[in-house]
């Protein structure tokens, strides 16, 4: 599968990467929510790993643009903001699923296995 | 002039604890270690005070290493999460596996964990109080400052002035039988101009 990871902290980046790496996805990342729109458009990935606190666009404002521009999008949030109102307003902008940071391994595993493109 | 609202202040008490406790938490996940909350709770203090917190031999020249990230919403705050060098580098090989370099040095993916580090706590404390109010309480995005502590407070809080006394929730966060500490404060900022927080405006009875 191939997976979009979104966020701004390189750290938390690599970590997703080597995750998704083992178990064999392929995985593209942007810093940020502008970056996110491009690297869509440019690479059509299965599934979307996207936060929410980004400098220039945030997720959810990314993520109402990507699933405006393509509703077929799967998109799932993984954020250190796992506030009720949050959690709302990303589904309601269009994410199938919201993991909150600091998050367990499993829990992105089984999102993606539930949520990304499959062949 | 006390600049809060009495309920609020009041809240603001009591949710402090947990909120605390859910940034204790979120350390722990993060490191896989256990961590132990001291110091816990809320205090108005003047604000010279806050550099006692940091155990350093030389204050003047010693660097501590802070992450800062402003909160807007429920209420104007700041959040600060201070580290020496030392507890600096061995946290940094807790989280990438890797030994610290000696002499130690800041690089990018470094300075991008301790970032994270920091976003994820503070965003961890506002949770619960955001919660609570059923109303949002975000962080902006977080930055790294590296310096003498009386000179990162200035740069971070230039609203502050020396005889100010400040409101503000704290913990040390000690990770691990010896891993290292931190010092973790959220300072919420006065409405000066008599006007009122989201939180005044909505707070729970």
């Amino acid at each position: 599968m191939k997976i979009l990871v979104v966020d701004d902290a390189a750290f938390m980046r690599l970590r997703l990467r080597k995750l998704l790496e083992d178990q064999g996805h392929t995985v593209v990342e942007a810093g940020n929510g502008r970056e996110a729109l491009d690297r869509y458009r440019a690479e059509r990935p299965d599934l979307v790993l996207m936060d929410i606190t980004m400098p220039e666009m945030d997720g959810i404002e990314a993520v109402r643009a990507l699933t405006a521009e393509d509703p077929e999008a799967r998109v799932v949030m993984v954020s250190a903001l796992g506030q009720q109102a949050m959690v709302l307003a990303a589904i309601q902008a269009g994410a199938k699923d919201f993991i909150v940071k600091p998050f367990q391994p499993d829990r992105v595993l089984a999102a993606v296995s539930k949520w990304g493109r499959h062949g | 002039m006390n600049p809060w609202n009495p309920d609020t202040l009041r809240i603001w008490n009591k949710l402090t604890q947990p909120a605390l406790k859910r940034a204790g938490e979120a350390l722990s996940h993060l490191t896989a270690q256990p961590v132990e909350l001291t110091g816990v709770g809320t205090r108005t203090v003047a604000w010279p005070e806050l550099e006692s917190k940091i155990h350093l031999e030389n204050p003047e020249r010693d660097p501590v290493y802070a992450t800062h990230l402003g909160a807007f919403g429920l209420f104007p705050a700041d959040i600060l999460l201070v580290f020496t060098q030392a507890d600096a580098a061995r946290l940094l090989a807790v989280l990438t596996g890797s030994p610290p370099s000696e002499p130690f040095e800041l690089d990018e993916l470094g300075s991008s964990a301790l970032a994270e580090v920091g976003n994820i706590l503070g965003t961890a404390f506002l949770n619960v109080f955001a919660d609570t109010f059923q109303q949002p309480w975000e962080p902006t995005p977080p930055e790294v400052t590296v310096g003498p502590f009386a000179e990162v407070v200035a740069r971070i809080f230039p609203h502050w002035k020396p005889q100010d006394a400040v409101l503000l929730s704290e913990a040390l966060l000690r990770v691990g039988p010896a891993v290292m500490e931190g010092y973790l404060v959220v300072v919420p900022r006065p409405w000066r101009d008599g006007s009122s927080s989201a939180a005044e405006k909505g707070a729970p009875q």
